[in-house]
């Protein structure tokens, strides 16, 4: 029995402090008006504390089934946005799709797969010969020149892009300067050169580099950047950098240029022996 | 003993009632060794016991010297409340073992005056909070804290002394 009563003694003691204690706050708030209106001010912020408290609480068990709604929602949401990307897509092909401008058609096309990072960068389109495709074809944006189709499969089509040092294209500074061809300049996904400029020509930093039309793969006029710093070659002629309008590392859809005359004109070398 | 215990108690007490009701030092400063009583209850008493004596002396307390019913009640039973564990804490716990009462020719003055003072500490920590009822800053009430204790102290010390002979007595 002491045994029980020693055990208990804390429990007891605590008790009996507790029922004087609240005794005591009862007389104090009956006593007296300013202590009462702090007392209830007191137990209202307790009151909110434990509610708080206790609402914290129940969110945090049910943040499972929170989680599994959220989750479904966004398995929802993003179908949505694929099936609304699709659509978009769909949409701007068809805007575009088997265009025929003067002497030039136009196919646009999606960028299945594209390499930046090597000195040969290529891409691969989701149009084939069976879209009209044929190689030897250009790839542009409205932004510029992307490349040229050099292989062709049923559904794709296999280009190398400017950013390969196998590729050049004939360019013009403003409309009706001298043309030259222009190259990627090795580093950056949106610099290039335009080479051997005769020295006579001055160069302003700031003018538009444009297609020349003299390539049979590129329609003439095709803004493709603007001109930068010049530097004099071998003595005799000027290399100037041109700061591309197309960056590379931001392209997504392009538009495959086939020249309808281009048979007539290779027939027209080849007779000419060139 | 037992009877001049009680009878030096119920003195004091009325002491304390006169002091409170008829002295008045500033709005700084509180006079009270009520703490210090509470402390020197036997320690044979269990903490029920010294609850419901506490409860008693701060409503004679209260009652008697006209102020705010509750207020020295509601200070003086946490002291009560928490008797066992600052004796424990200063004296260490062969004081309760072995059933000895607090004094000062035992125990040693620093002691005491460390109990003294950490039970007038708890006291003052709950009255002039709820006393002030929310009416004015932390600042005073700190301040008022540290003044009442600092003229609490030495006269709850003073008080001490005088209830602990009692047990000093028996151990000549």
């Amino acid at each position: 029995m002491p045994g029980g009563r020693k055990q208990y003694g804390p429990v007891l003691s605590a008790a009996v402090f507790a029922i004087l204690e609240i005794a005591a706050i009862i007389m104090l708030g009956s006593s007296s008006s300013i202590q009462a209106t702090w007392l209830k001010g007191a137990a209202h912020r307790t009151h909110a504390t434990l509610w708080g408290s206790g609402e914290k609480v129940r969110n945090y068990f049910t943040l499972d089934r929170q989680n599994r709604a959220l989750a479904a929602e966004n398995v929802k949401l993003s179908n949505l946005v694929r099936d609304f990307s699709q659509r978009e897509l769909a949409y701007r092909e068809s805007r575009l799709y088997d265009t025929l401008v003067g002497r030039y058609r136009y196919i646009p096309a999606s960028i299945v797969k594209a390499s930046r990072n090597t000195q040969h960068n290529y891409i691969i389109l989701n149009k084939g010969y069976e879209d009209g495709v044929k190689p030897q074809t250009g790839i542009i944006t409205t932004n510029g020149v992307v490349g040229t189709i050099s292989h062709v499969d049923r559904h794709f089509s296999y280009g190398i892009t400017l950013m390969n040092n196998k590729m050049s294209v004939s360019a013009r500074i403003g409309r009706t300067g001298p043309a030259a061809p222009l190259e990627w300049d090795g580093r950056s996904s949106n610099g290039a050169l335009l080479r051997n400029l005769p020295l006579h020509y001055g160069v302003e930093k700031g003018d538009t580099v444009w297609t020349s039309g003299y390539s049979d793969v590129f329609p003439p006029d095709i803004p493709i950047g603007i001109t930068g710093e010049v530097r004099l070659k071998d003595g005799s002629v000027n290399d100037v950098k041109v700061k591309l309008f197309q960056d590379f590392a931001a392209l997504r859809y392009v538009i495959i240029t086939e020249n309808l005359d281009r048979g007539e004109i290779a027939s027209l070398e080849e007779e000419g022996g060139i | 003993m037992r009877r001049g215990y009680i009878f030096t108690f119920l003195v004091l007490l009325a002491i304390q009632v006169v002091l409170g009701d008829l002295l008045n030092l500033t709005q700084y400063v509180i006079l009270s060794y009520l703490p210090v009583m509470i402390m020197s209850l036997p320690v044979t008493y269990g903490t029920p016991k010294v609850l419901i004596i506490a409860f008693a002396t701060g409503f004679a307390v209260d009652f008697l010297t006209h102020g705010i019913l509750g207020l020295t009640v509601s200070a003086l039973l946490p002291v009560a409340f928490a008797r066992n564990t600052i004796v424990k804490l200063v004296f260490g716990s062969e004081l309760l073992s072995r059933q000895e009462n607090i004094s000062i020719h035992k125990q040693g003055p620093a002691k005491v005056l460390l109990g003294t003072f950490l039970a007038t500490l708890l006291y003052f920590a709950v009255y002039v909070p709820v006393d002030c009822a929310g009416t004015r800053s932390l600042g005073f009430i700190m301040l008022r804290i540290l003044l009442s204790l600092a003229v609490s102290t030495p006269v709850s010390y003073y008080v001490a002394g005088i209830l602990s002979p009692l047990e000093a007595d028996r151990w000549r």
